[in-house]
């Protein structure tokens, strides 16, 4: 998953959450699938580089 | 003896002489009577104080819109036609002089303008962040070095292709245009295109400005940013652009979101989940506790309700006991142990004993 779709999954949780309805198994569920992502992001955003390649083609006429 | 031709003759030994010794000349002047024929052959003279020269060309050649009284520089080759007589054909046109370079340059912004490539309504979103990037610029630039700098420091996983053209230069604008064009018709195009370069003299930005690049720019299918270094005034290429940024690190910083927030945005969100678990649990044992005290209340009356039903049903069997029967006055009466419920269930001389509330007596049927 890109981490767009990560961030965007962690928001849907956190929007679950602010709902009214009450399911506590599911929240636990919810509450640990949340941890992961939330891992993952930190990860991702703290040892994800840039790449870079330089494009062979020259651009003289 | 004087050399004798023909006027075709003479014209082509001319043309001949030209050709030998002066195939290729620099002329710089004043334009005047310019003028545009079915939108491609361009005529003007090329004036100083006592002469004028005719010269001839096609518009592809003109770097920006000409007018009368500008200065230039034309590289030419000097033509005697049959008809029209003398020509300079013209190679190559730049500017000469600020005060041409800085008409030359409101000209085509005016013109430009007015095509609508500025417009606020064509301008696209940028995706935030972008996945990848199509980065148009010199890689021994410092542009290049701020920009990829500042966008390491603020975000990761980006791909960048990088198009390394030369900034500035009569190379330039071609190199520019075709990596552009290079990148809008590569089958894995970029999510966004970044020109940029650090700041220079006018002459150096000059690129930025020429309507090739500002109109490839205008017609990149891919969104754009543009960013020139510190430079007082804003080029077309930026004004074209989709996304102008002051400089190149101000570029990457409009382009990625800052790493360090995101982490404090992901701190915040883990307090937020625990916040809404231990809240939904706080909810479950309320509505738990709700529950029980339901049930208790609804147990209670039952127990109530049965209690009073029992006590009235109690009352209702102590009303219908044989006791209370005698007791209204009733008698019980008996013939062999047996209950007589019927005259026909006795005969004259049988024994009776009747049974009163307060004790038996003995009896016999008539």
């Amino acid at each position: 998953m890109t981490t767009e779709q990560l961030q965007a999954e962690l928001a849907a949780i956190i929007t679950w959450f602010e709902s009214d309805q009450v399911d506590i198994d599911k929240a636990v569920e919810q509450y640990k699938k949340g941890l992961k992502i939330a891992d993952q992001l930190k990860k991702r955003l703290e040892e994800t580089k840039n790449s870079i390649a330089k494009l062979n083609s020259h651009f003289d006429a | 003896m004087l050399p004798s031709f023909s006027p075709s003759e003479f014209v082509a030994v001319l043309n001949q002489s030209f050709e030998g010794v002066y195939p290729q000349v620099e002329i710089e002047g004043e334009v005047l009577q310019f003028k545009i024929s079915k939108n491609r052959w361009v005529y003007f003279d090329i004036c100083d104080e006592q002469s004028k020269l005719r010269c001839f060309g096609t518009v592809y050649l003109l770097p920006t819109p000409i007018e009368n009284g500008m200065r230039v520089k034309i590289v030419c080759a000097p033509r005697l036609h049959p008809q029209f007589g003398f020509s300079l054909t013209i190679q190559s046109l730049q500017l000469s002089g600020e005060g041409s370079i800085k008409k030359a340059a409101d000209l085509l912004e005016r013109k430009l303008e007015a095509e609508g490539l500025f417009a606020a309504d064509r301008k696209r979103s940028v995706a935030y962040p972008p996945q990848t990037i199509g980065l148009i610029t010199s890689s021994e630039s410092a542009a290049y070095n701020d920009f990829i700098k500042v966008l390491a420091a603020r975000f990761g996983g980006i791909n960048i292709s990088l198009a390394d053209v030369q900034v500035q230069g009569e190379s330039a604008v071609g190199q520019i245009v075709r990596a552009i064009t290079w990148f809008n018709q590569s089958a894995a195009a970029p999510d966004v295109l970044v020109l940029i370069r650090g700041g220079g003299s006018k002459d150096d930005l000059q690129a930025f400005s020429s309507e090739q690049v500002t109109r490839a720019v205008a017609a990149s299918r891919i969104p754009t940013v543009v960013a020139i270094g510190h430079e007082t005034d804003i080029s077309l290429a930026e004004r074209a652009a989709d996304l102008h940024a002051s400089t190149p690190s101000n570029a990457a910083e409009l382009l990625v979101p800052d790493r360090r927030t995101l982490l404090a945005n992901l701190s915040h969100q883990r307090v937020t989940l625990r916040t809404g678990l231990l809240k939904m649990v706080t909810t479950s044992e309320q509505l738990l506790s709700e529950s029980k005290q339901q049930l208790l209340e609804a147990s209670q009356q039952f127990l109530d309700n049965t209690g009073l039903n029992y006590e009235r049903l109690r009352r209702h069997l102590v009303s219908l006991s044989p006791e209370a029967t005698l007791k209204r006055g009733y008698a019980v009466v008996r013939s062999n142990d047996k209950v007589v419920k019927s005259v026909q269930s006795v005969k004259p001389g049988n024994d009776l004993t009747i049974t009163f509330v307060d004790g038996q007596i003995a009896g016999k049927v008539q």
